[in-house]
């Protein structure tokens, strides 16, 4: 929540707070997908990626060729978040209201 | 390898040489017919509008594609598959943070920064900082900022373009350079942002197009995936990092399928041997960067001035998020079985891997040569699209931030056009002199430089300006030169740094540059209520 230098917050009114509201918000469903993706990176390439030389498996375990780590470091986190932000596209970025629109020349109020 | 033209005299070529260069030339004729079209935009309505946002216009495709294609630069397509085919799947994690990149980089101040830039009619970013805090300080200090970072990428740029035209023509590298540097200026100058956006949307698309096909070649070329994997691991002991293996450093058992990748000769004229290629600290760096990197990149943020609406964004986005995937998936995929096709590039040119791989596949007759025309013409878009853009970001910087509105120079449109014009054209000749000094080993780190340097000052003084009110100038202009001063000295005290923290400068500059705006903010006075309405609404 913004608040001035007072600690008030700004009125539910005002078309450039509501629209400043609305950004934080989805930069805050940003930021939790950010998190979710480094999070699940970090465990697998931990505990998977980064094994000690005398720890690597004989014969490396590959899934479609590829290193296991890889797979479920890298690949699948990435269609997880591609999923995701697919959802924030079309659920959460929200349209300015008619009476935030603001047109090419800055004259707010007209139509883009 | 051979190039195209190897042992032939120019003027003799052979049907297959023309089933190369002639999509490949169909490729730079259609950017042609593109800056002409622009061209003739800049005849009607205001100048500067049109040459630095394109009267902002632009819809889905052109925003997602042109934002792509820029942040996709030569790194991209001839910097990091040049790693992997050097360190095998071990650069898996190098490219992690892509993985959010399309929904950092447009999520999170796409929409804040259109709408500011409309109600105050901001052409550059700049314009918004520096009327935000009514300072020419920030405007200067940002300005600065943005030249310094944007030219060293534009050097490495150029390299990669000369690269790709050395192989493909079998010239000279700085034959190479002047016929890249030529066409490229050119356009970019007369055809200014709309060109430069039409033209990287079809970069972009000729781009992916390029580097998934590749796929299915490489893997049917080679057998499958497993036998590539399998086939290069076996043959790691010709693989191993090139200057590392002259200097007798060991490859320890599977480098090139888990990190922290082979050991390697650390850094030329470094004593130091046998140094971890990417140990975890640096590749958690990477992620930091190639995700954050995005949110305000110079080159990629004068897109977020230009598109038309929140429409606009949302089906961008939609668009983009598979994008990375399919590039780096596709880059990682393709370089691994690079080995198991005979490609064996001398150190030094390993730059080389992605275009050397097309006139493999040829070669090998699993490619239509039709089709390595497309193949070796995807690299160049990327180099293209990236170069286009900073040039464009450095005229804006000086015509429009230094000379306009901070040196308060008054000049009439035809003025302004002409200034911009000669700006970008002195820009491209500098920097061609520039890569004709300089030739570096690897683009990549110079890439991963730029991103690193120029979100290292400019991230959170943006993210304040757009979202906090109780950011004062003095507060911006301490974090984006505090950020770009603590970024370079990482840099030079590395070598102290890395035995105690493997971090890359950019975790420094960040930090950095970050603190300095929050306590300098808050310890220096609070801008007034009504020169904040416009921005954050009246309290």
């Amino acid at each position: 929540m913004v608040t001035s230098e007072t600690g008030a917050v700004p009125p539910m009114g005002d078309p450039e707070a509501r629209h400043l509201r609305q950004c934080l918000r989805e930069a805050g469903v940003v930021l939790g997908l950010w998190l979710a993706g480094l999070a699940w990176t970090l465990v697998v390439v931990i505990g998977w990626g980064y094994m000690p030389v005398s720890e690597r498996p004989e014969t490396p375990e590959l899934i479609w060729g590829m290193p296991a780590w890889v797979v479920w470091g890298l690949f699948v986190p990435w269609f997880l978040e591609i999923a995701a932000a697919w959802w924030f596209a079309l659920k959460v970025l929200a349209d300015d209201d008619p009476d935030q629109a603001v047109g090419p020349d800055g004259d707010a109020g007209a139509a883009p | 390898m051979t190039g195209l033209l190897a042992q032939q005299p120019w003027y003799h070529l052979g049907q297959r040489d023309y089933a190369i260069l002639v999509p490949f030339g169909l490729f730079m004729l259609g950017v042609a017919v593109i800056t002409v079209l622009s061209h003739r935009y800049q005849k009607t309505g205001d100048f500067r509008s049109e040459y630095y946002v394109a009267n902002r216009s632009f819809g889905t495709w052109v925003l997602a594609m042109s934002w792509v294609a820029t942040m996709a630069s030569g790194g991209s397509f001839l910097g990091y598959p040049s790693l992997v085919y050097s360190y095998g799947w071990s650069m898996a994690f190098w490219v992690s943070g892509s993985m959010v990149t399309a929904v950092v980089g447009l999520g999170i101040v796409g929409k804040r920064i259109n709408r500011l830039a409309r109600r105050t009619g901001a052409l550059t970013l700049v314009d918004l900082l520096r009327d935000r805090f009514g300072s020419h300080a920030v405007g200067v200090t940002y300005s600065v900022v943005i030249l310094v970072t944007t030219s060293v990428y534009l050097v490495a740029q150029f390299v990669a373009g000369a690269r790709i035209l050395e192989n493909l023509l079998e010239t000279s590298y700085a034959m190479g350079l002047l016929m890249f540097a030529v066409s490229v200026v050119v356009y970019t100058t007369f055809g200014g942002f709309r060109a430069v956006a039409w033209t990287d949307t079809l970069q972009g698309i000729v781009m992916i197009i390029g580097v998934v096909l590749l796929v299915p070649l490489s893997l049917s070329a080679v057998g499958g995936l497993e036998q590539a994997t399998l086939t290069g691991e076996r043959s790691q002991a010709v693989r191993v990092d090139p200057e590392a293996a002259e200097h007798g450093v060991e490859t320890e058992r599977h480098a090139y399928l888990y990190p922290p990748g082979p050991r390697k000769h650390t850094e030329p004229g470094d004593d130091k041997m046998g140094g971890m290629f990417l140990p975890f600290g640096m590749g958690l760096s990477l992620f930091l960067i190639r995700s954050l990197g995005a949110l305000m990149m110079p080159t990629t943020v004068p897109r977020m001035l230009a598109f038309r609406d929140t429409k606009a964004l949302r089906r961008a986005l939609i668009v983009l998020a598979p994008y990375f995937l399919l590039m780096y998936g596709s880059s990682l995929i393709t370089m691994n079985c690079a080995h198991s096709l005979g490609i064996d590039l001398p150190p030094g040119k390993s730059d080389q891997a992605m275009p050397a791989l097309a006139q493999r596949l040829v070669e090998l007759d699993v490619a239509p040569a039709m089709l390595a025309g497309l193949l070796i013409a995807a690299p160049f878009a990327a180099v293209m699209s990236t170069v286009d853009s900073a040039l464009l970001v450095i005229s804006a910087s000086v015509v429009r931030d230094l000379v306009e509105k901070s040196f308060g120079v008054q000049l009439s449109d035809t003025g302004i056009r002409r200034l911009s014009y000669s700006v970008t054209g002195l820009a491209g000749v500098g920097v061609f002199a520039g890569a004709l000094m300089i030739e570096p080993r690897f683009l990549q780190p110079l890439v991963i430089h730029y991103v690193g340097g120029s979100a290292s000052a400019l991230f959170w003084p943006g993210l304040a300006t757009l979202f906090w009110r109780r950011a004062t100038a003095r507060g911006v202009t301490a974090g984006l030169a505090g950020g770009g001063v603590v970024y370079v000295a990482a840099i030079f005290f590395k070598p102290l740094i890395d035995p105690v923290v493997s971090l890359h400068p950019f975790v420094f500059g960040f930090v950095g540059s970050g603190l300095l705006v929050a306590v300098v903010s808050v310890c220096t006075r609070g801008q007034d209520e009504e020169q904040l309405a416009p921005y954050f609404g009246r309290i």
